[in-house]
């Protein structure tokens, strides 16, 4: 254990310059973007009348030196204070704080979705290398990984909800008519299930589904090549050769002895996806307009709001490396031949 | 042997020596293994297609990719207008072979431009020493802590509108990924035995960089350059669907998508399914011709 924690702090050590580089990067790369935001904010008013204009500007710091507004924001940061977002008139930690479940809730759905497909057919492909199955898995997980998920997103709202009618109004997490539950964890379907609001509960079960099977298909695609050609690695190592020679049972040799090993890429894969996946997906949630992290992003990009676009990108980048460092960890639980 | 005396011996003999040459003979195996595998020949056919397509688009296209017609607004799919026609009354089975032709040029130029960067960043890392390399990889790991669409957002709108600015946008979030694999490439070749043999013969590092490691440790690198305008594609025709870069009139793919999204006209399904199916066929020929390439360089399979 001592090696572990060892392998930890060298690890958190060497987070610290790439959380840094990534708050640099995204202060100037959000200062450089074309406007004012002053202008933005102050619409008309402040258009007319330059006074108001500057003192507008004064209150927001835009009249002091780049890097004086860089050290202000590194000051605020280092006391967790994300800024104001004047636009949704709102802390911006509190914003992110309140999106950041709905945005990790639509992550775990399209998980649970995608996952158990993904495996399943991965393995279903590897033990039937180049037989039709296989070539058919081929196809449909090169599809999953080829189609671009707006795509797929409105192909499943035409078909489902303008067609078919079965999906509900691709609007949000809730339909408006029904009772939204206290939020306590920020988790609609879990907050619903506590609560015990049943109507609730019906309703955004039915609202997740189609954007998550729209995130799912690229899950499936990816985690289900790694799978397979993993799979397919350790089938053909020697000790797999020999065990099936001398009529080691086939099913407890694929199962026990040849799954643990293959699906430790699978593990990896599947953790930088999750890290993707919940620092929100801006093109998804702008199409089903889920109010979490990708759609903040895109208003607050769209609005030219510099404190949120930097604020969102800081906490999903950092969500990003976190989850990295957590599957290397975990990396290290399963498989037993990882030292540190 | 050629006795006689003829003209052409020299030529021919030249022609001769070069198809010796170790790296045209293992391209030209290359090639053969490619075209030999039924992926790799339907990728490239593909490919081919959508080439042609882009090259004579003003011959393909029945209509301007611009003409509004007011009076032919939002019809379906039908012998006049293959495609339909969209909220503007254009054609859109002519502003699809218009956009492949851009989406074509966006892939290629964006991804060659981030692969040169990102291959020579990569090289440079890992031939040059410890020093260096921490110093290009914690920069890189930066690169990819951003979220990539969000990154190629706020680069596009730094730009500004236009063609440049996707491709900007899409080259630069390209490179910190083939940074990394040409890293580690010629970290691996940078070890072999061969490379130990020529230093212990006194080889200059230039001259082991260019005539042992590199062409050993480009070769794998290749397949991320065909999956790389796979994504690419997806990519920049995200971004025209989010309103940055590509501006209508114009026509990209993507752009197209967003239009019946935009004025929530989902019910004319045409204007979603065409222009989406062009854009998944073209990244399943990337992904196809990746793959085949990874099975066909792969010199421990290659018998």
């Amino acid at each position: 254990m001592k090696g572990f924690t060892r392998f930890l702090i060298q690890r958190l050590i060497a987070l610290v310059p790439t959380i840094l580089g990534l708050i640099i990067l995204t202060f100037f790369l959000s200062h450089v973007i074309p406007g004012n935001p002053a202008l933005i904010l102050g619409g008309q008013e402040v258009v007319e009348n330059p006074t108001e204009l500057h003192a507008l500007e004064a209150e927001l710091g835009l009249n002091k030196p780049l890097y004086i507004q860089f050290l202000i924001y590194l000051i605020q940061l280092a006391h967790f204070n994300l800024g104001f977002d004047y636009f949704q008139g709102q802390y911006i930690g509190h914003e992110i704080a309140t999106r950041l479940p709905v945005s990790i809730e639509l992550a775990i759905a399209a998980m649970v979705i995608g996952l158990p497909v993904a495996i399943y057919t991965g393995i279903f492909a590897a033990l039937r290398t180049n037989k039709p199955a296989d070539h058919a898995t081929r196809v449909g997980t090169l599809l999953g990984i080829s189609m671009p998920v707006y795509w797929i997103d409105l192909i499943l709202i035409i078909v489902f909800y303008e067609y078919l009618h079965i999906a509900p109004a691709p609007f949000g997490q809730l339909s408006p008519f029904i009772k939204a539950p206290t939020p306590l964890t920020g988790f609609v379907i879990l907050d619903s299930l506590i609560e015990g609001n049943l109507a609730a509960l019906g309703s955004s079960l039915s609202h997740i589904i189609l954007p998550a099977i729209g995130l799912s298909f690229a899950i499936i695609g990816t985690i289900s090549r790694v799978t397979r050609s993993s799979l397919l690695d350790v089938i053909n190592k020697d000790y797999m050769r020999t065990a099936f020679a001398i009529g080691f049972p086939r099913k407890i040799l694929i199962n026990k002895y040849a799954l643990r090993n293959a699906l430790l890429p699978a593990l990896t894969v599947t953790a930088i996806q999750m890290g993707g996946l919940m620092g929100g997906v801006v093109l998804t949630e702008t199409i089903f307009s889920w109010p979490g992290l990708g759609l903040y992003t895109y208003d607050s990009i769209t609005n030219l709001d510099y404190g949120a676009i930097m604020a969102v990108v800081i906490v999903s980048g950092f969500l990003f490396v976190l989850v990295n460092l957590l599957a290397d960890i975990l990396y290290g639980v399963v498989d037993p031949r990882v030292k540190y | 042997m050629d006795v006689s005396g003829n003209i052409n011996s020299q030529p021919k003999k030249k022609l001769q020596r070069m198809k010796n040459l170790p790296w045209v003979r293992s391209l030209s195996k290359t090639a053969t293994l490619f075209l030999r595998n039924k992926t790799g020949l339907v990728s490239i056919i593909v490919l081919l297609s959508y080439v042609v397509i882009a090259v004579f688009a003003g011959y393909i296209a029945p209509y301007s990719p611009t003409a509004i017609d007011l009076a032919q607004r939002q019809l379906p799919p039908s012998l006049k207008h293959l495609f339909g026609t969209d909220y503007f009354g254009h054609d859109v089975f002519s502003q699809i072979v218009f956009a492949i032709r851009l989406d074509l040029e966006l892939a290629f130029l964006a991804v060659t431009i981030g692969y040169t960067i990102g291959v020579l960043a990569g090289v440079f890392a890992g031939y040059t020493g410890k020093f260096t390399d921490n110093a290009v990889m914690r920069v890189m790991d930066v690169f990819l802590a951003f979220p990539v669409l969000i990154f190629a957002v706020a680069i596009a709108i730094v730009v500004g509108e236009g063609f440049w600015a996707i491709v900007i946008a899409v080259s630069v979030t390209s490179i910190p990924g083939f940074s990394r694999i040409a890293r580690s490439a010629i970290l691996v070749t940078k070890n072999e035995l061969y490379v130990t043999a020529a230093i212990s013969q006194g080889a200059s590092k230039a001259h082991i960089l260019f005539r042992h490691v590199l062409p050993a440790a480009i070769s794998p690198t290749i397949v991320f350059y065909a999956l790389g305008l796979g994504s690419a594609i997806l990519l920049s025709s995200g971004l025209s669907f989010l309103g940055v870069g590509i501006q209508p009139p114009t026509p990209e793919l993507g752009a197209m998508i967003y239009q019946p999204f935009f004025y929530s006209e989902l019910t004319d399904w045409w204007l979603v399914v065409f222009p989406g199916i062009f854009i998944v066929v073209i990244v399943i020929a990337f992904n196809m011709m990746g793959d085949t390439l990874r099975e066909v360089t792969d010199v421990t399979l290659r018998r």
